[in-house]
């Protein structure tokens, strides 16, 4: 796949992970894997991103007698997620269209 | 490797990088190394699982924006002096043109290649212009001499059709220079960051 897109792709993947509740590094990870491959080294940078961009926020929890990262959604990760949605809508069709049967 | 270990070598990589990032990352990795520890992993498998180190601080850098790449790797490790100030402020005429020259220079390279492109699109439209002139032209011609009308038909035919081909042209070498830019930043990173492996 077309690395932009892919990296357009991840970002959103990472928002629907944590769009129901807080989730941390592992998890997420774990959680899209089903769908797409994401190294921790590729979650990095994008969390980061996200983090700039204003769409998460990022706050600390003991967990075991030690700190684990939580990430949680902002509204602006949730309009990012619903804009997202609108677009593949019509992606969708375009694809319907190209893989009808003759 | 123990997990302090890989932890080392990565500060060790991603020396220079401001504090908050380089906390930060460090965390990043320390905790992914704990998650696996708790599930169930040993501590040499967890780390082995992210890869080596100094390729994760690589790939880290190569995320930064250029601007902060160039002030992590030019940082000076020790207060400027007054004589090297004095040195600088007096030798001023020499390296501020000089250095100012070789970026307008570099600067210029890169825009000359976007000015290409930027022709070639306005050679295009122009042909695409004139197939619809001559074209349209043709109408009046029909009723005075219509071997012209013929010929201005014609003319205006083939400039469309060398427009239509000329745009995907434009089209795939615009893309082609927009890759080829992205590729030279990436370049550009990796050889900052190469430098400052080689001075360590």
């Amino acid at each position: 796949m077309d690395i932009q897109m892919k990296r357009g792709l991840l970002d959103v993947c990472v928002l629907a992970a944590i769009k129901n509740q807080d989730s941390y590094g592992y998890q997420i990870i774990k959680d899209i894997a089903p769908y797409a491959t994401v190294s921790e080294s590729t979650l990095y940078p994008i969390l980061r991103r996200l983090e700039g961009a204003e769409m998460l926020t990022v706050y600390s929890r003991e967990h075991n007698g030690r700190l684990r990262k939580y990430y949680h959604i902002t509204k602006k990760g949730k309009e990012r997620l619903a804009a997202f949605r609108e677009e593949w809508q019509e992606i969708m069709q375009i694809y319907n269209f190209v893989s009808r049967q003759e | 490797m123990t997990k302090s270990e890989f932890l080392e070598k990565l500060k060790s990589g991603l020396h220079g990088l401001p504090d908050k990032e380089l906390k930060s990352s460090l965390e990043y990795y320390g905790e992914m190394i704990d998650e696996r520890i708790e599930s169930g992993l040993s501590e040499e498998d967890a780390v082995a699982q992210l890869g080596d180190p100094e390729t994760v601080a690589r790939e880290i850098l190569l995320d930064l924006p250029l601007p902060t790449l160039i002030k992590q790797n030019y940082k000076r490790k020790s207060p400027w002096t007054a004589w090297e100030i004095v040195l600088l402020v007096l030798g001023s005429p020499l390296w501020l043109s000089l250095g100012l020259t070789a970026v307008a220079l570099v600067f210029t390279l890169y825009a000359l290649l976007w000015v290409v492109v930027a022709v070639l699109w306005t050679v295009d439209i122009a042909v695409g212009v004139a197939g619809l002139a001559g074209f349209l032209s043709a109408f009046p011609l029909l009723l005075s001499s219509f071997p012209n009308a013929l010929f201005n038909f014609g003319l205006g035919i083939l400039c469309a059709g060398v427009a239509v081909v000329g745009f995907f042209g434009c089209l795939a070498l615009t893309k082609l220079f927009y890759k080829l830019s992205i590729r030279i930043l990436k370049q550009i990173k990796s050889m900052i960051i190469r430098r400052n492996q080689r001075d360590e």
